[in-house]
């Protein structure tokens, strides 16, 4: 029998061994090469909202992400979830476009300087229009809004510098920019602040040139700044909630991500040091389970829990294996972001609220109505 | 007219100046005034809920207390301490905001200038304890409910010059935190929990203005014998003006 191309090949490459044959919640389409991420490596993750699973599964595993954003040690950690500290590097929220990571960049290093760059409702809510969620209520003054946009800028830059490895998790095509100077929104104006106006926003929907373009120049900027970074990149598998292309919402739902893993596919290939990671496929194929909610949209947890067990099989050579078993994943997964930054509850205040416990007894103690019945005043005299 | 009290250490001053104004007949009714005060962290009132099989319920404790000789309203000082607990001291580093009711207020500037809406969050996640109580009240009851403002935090002058010796040795005086942070901080939990209230249908009674002085701090008239409490004369000014808040508005909250 002739020798041809396919005889030889490693398992993975055939779909019966890799794929029809691959016990359920074990199916591994990642072949590498992979970056291995030990202690001390310093990762920063960024993208769309699956993203945050990442960041939330290495810190839950003992490799917390870099973290140059930190919260006061003053908030609590439900107070620093809240307002998005450490959720990821800095507080930039959801990236999740191409473009939009390659603003931020520009932004932060004061290359981008955006016309529209405040959104004013009323007079004590102002809203960055470039992470509009960041925080409940807005920014509560002009003042406030400045001073926190400053040191967020000095945190991404600080992010992108000290980072060894950065994850990006692409999500979206679809996008609204600026008509004045092509600024592009995380969220369209008008639906998590600001206000829509069509002579000054415009829907563009990018395509593989345009993604690749973008990449190519973030991940220039990046080595500039930083000449050893290396990327992984990554596809979002939840889909679109709405489009704005007059179609159905499944059909720009695949052409969006067929142009995302495209434009991965071809920077793997043309740029060094970026590898590409399928959690997309493993999710969004179908083949490797039932991975979507009730409303198939929704990652299932065990569908984060099988992309995370791969991720970990080949990023994380060196964790114990109790640290990437799904159950140490489900004891630790929800631990807050940014480690020990933000405690439940800091010493400094716990010690604080002992004092003022301590004085509350005492002040109880000099109280008018006896414990344990309590007293009832004299009654006016009739 | 008989009315229930019961809530956390600021209930002691409330209770004293509703004792001394119902024996000096301080407020012009018809009815008699009498009153009953509950301290929410005596031993048959803690912990305030309870597990049930499909969630949890108010303490039978409290449940019976805002019923005791059907009270015309309930008053109450839940929590209040928190924005203290918070700031009267800085040990892990300094920080200040801005209050957006008030933005030209004093800022520390070597201090990490946190976002409001941070510190609200912190103060609301502080307050949750005591605020599920409030709900649990005004869910277990139609009759008004009348929350009393926390007391200002006292100025540095007179913390400093609290003597306890527990009180020394645990806060370091070299890092006490500014006036204007605490005022600001006292009016962001204010806030909280007027809004708080409104949502519940319940009255909130804000401090009477001689109860503060020109900074916003409690007025030296209303200081307490700690570094934290109000007064009688304190007590006694706002449940005057707790009680005209009900007589005004008799309905439900």
């Amino acid at each position: 029998m002739a020798d041809h191309p396919y005889q030889g090949r490693a398992d993975y490459a055939y779909w019966r061994r890799a794929v029809g044959s691959a016990p359920d919640g074990d199916l591994d389409p990642f072949t590498g090469p992979a970056f291995p991420i030990g202690k001390r490596t310093r990762v920063v993750a960024a993208g769309s909202c699956f993203a945050q699973h990442i960041g939330r599964y290495l810190n839950a595993v003992g490799r917390p992400c870099l973290v140059t954003e930190p919260p006061h040690p003053i908030l609590t950690a439900q107070a620093a979830h809240l307002t998005n500290y450490g959720v990821y590097a800095a507080r930039y929220g959801n990236i999740y476009t191409a473009r939009q990571l390659l603003q931020l960049f520009d932004r932060a290093y004061g290359r981008l300087h955006p016309e529209e760059d405040i959104w004013r409702d009323g007079d004590r809510v102002f809203i960055d229009p470039f992470r509009p969620n960041i925080q409940p209520d807005g920014f509560n003054s002009e003042l406030e809004f400045t001073i926190d946009r400053q040191r967020h800028f000095q945190a991404v830059r600080e992010a992108f510098e000290r980072l060894d490895i950065f994850i990006f998790t692409l999500g979206l095509t679809e996008a609204w920019r600026s008509r004045r100077d092509g600024a592009v929104f995380p969220v369209c104006p008008g639906v998590s602040g600001g206000q829509f106006s069509p002579e000054r926003h415009e829907f563009v929907n990018f395509g593989v040139n345009d993604v690749v373009a973008d990449l190519r120049a973030f991940i220039g900027r990046l080595r500039d700044v930083n000449r050893t970074a290396r990327v992984i990149l990554t596809v979002s598998p939840v889909p679109l909630a709405a489009t704005a292309e007059d179609r159905h919402v499944l059909v720009s739902t695949m052409y969006s991500k067929s142009v995302l893993r495209v434009a991965c596919d071809v920077l793997v290939n043309s740029v060094n040091d970026v590898v590409y990671f399928p959690a997309y496929e493993i999710v969004a194929s179908g083949h490797a389970g039932r991975y979507f909610a009730a409303d198939r949209r929704s990652a299932t947890p065990d569908g984060v829990a099988h992309v995370m067990r791969v991720f970990a099989r080949h990023f994380l050579p060196d964790a114990a294996d109790e640290d990437r078993s799904l159950g140490g994943l489900v004891r630790r997964a929800f631990r807050p972001a940014g480690g020990d930054a933000a405690g439940a509850r800091t010493l400094q205040a716990e010690a604080m609220q002992e004092v003022f416990q301590i004085m509350c007894d005492e002040e109880a103690l000099d109280r008018p109505f006896d414990a344990p019945v309590s007293a009832e005043t004299p009654r006016q005299p009739e | 007219m008989h009315f229930v009290g019961l809530g956390h250490s600021h209930i002691v001053a409330l209770a004293k100046g509703a004792y001394a104004l119902a024996a000096q007949h301080g407020l012009a009714t018809a009815e008699a005034l009498t009153c009953r005060f509950f301290y929410l962290y005596d031993p048959q009132y803690e912990p305030p809920f309870v597990a049930t099989d499909d969630g949890r319920r108010l303490n039978a404790g409290i449940l019976a207390a805002i019923r005791d000789g059907a009270p015309r309203f309930i008053l109450t000082s839940i929590g209040g301490n928190e924005h203290n607990v918070l700031s009267i001291a800085q040990r892990d580093g300094r920080f200040d905001f801005i209050l957006g009711e008030d933005p030209e207020l004093a800022r520390d500037q070597q201090a990490e200038t946190i976002p409001e809406a941070a510190i609200r969050e912190t103060l609301r996640d502080w307050m949750a304890d005591k605020t599920d109580i409030l709900r649990a009240l005004r869910e277990a009851t139609d009759i008004p409910i009348v929350q009393i403002e926390p007391p200002p935090p006292l100025p540095r002058k007179h913390v400093l010059a609290y003597p306890k010796e527990f009180f020394r040795s645990r806060i370091d005086q070299r890092n006490l935190s500014p006036d204007t942070l605490r005022y600001k901080m006292w009016r962001v939990q204010s806030g909280i929990l007027r809004d708080l209230c409104g949502d519940l249908g319940v009255m909130y009674v804000e401090t009477q203005p001689d109860m503060i002085d020109s900074a916003g701090m409690l007025a030296a008239t209303a200081w307490g014998k700690d570094a934290t409490h109000a007064n009688d004369h304190y007590g006694e000014a706002m449940v005057a003006s707790a009680l005209r808040r009900v007589l005004d508005n008799p309905g439900r909250g």
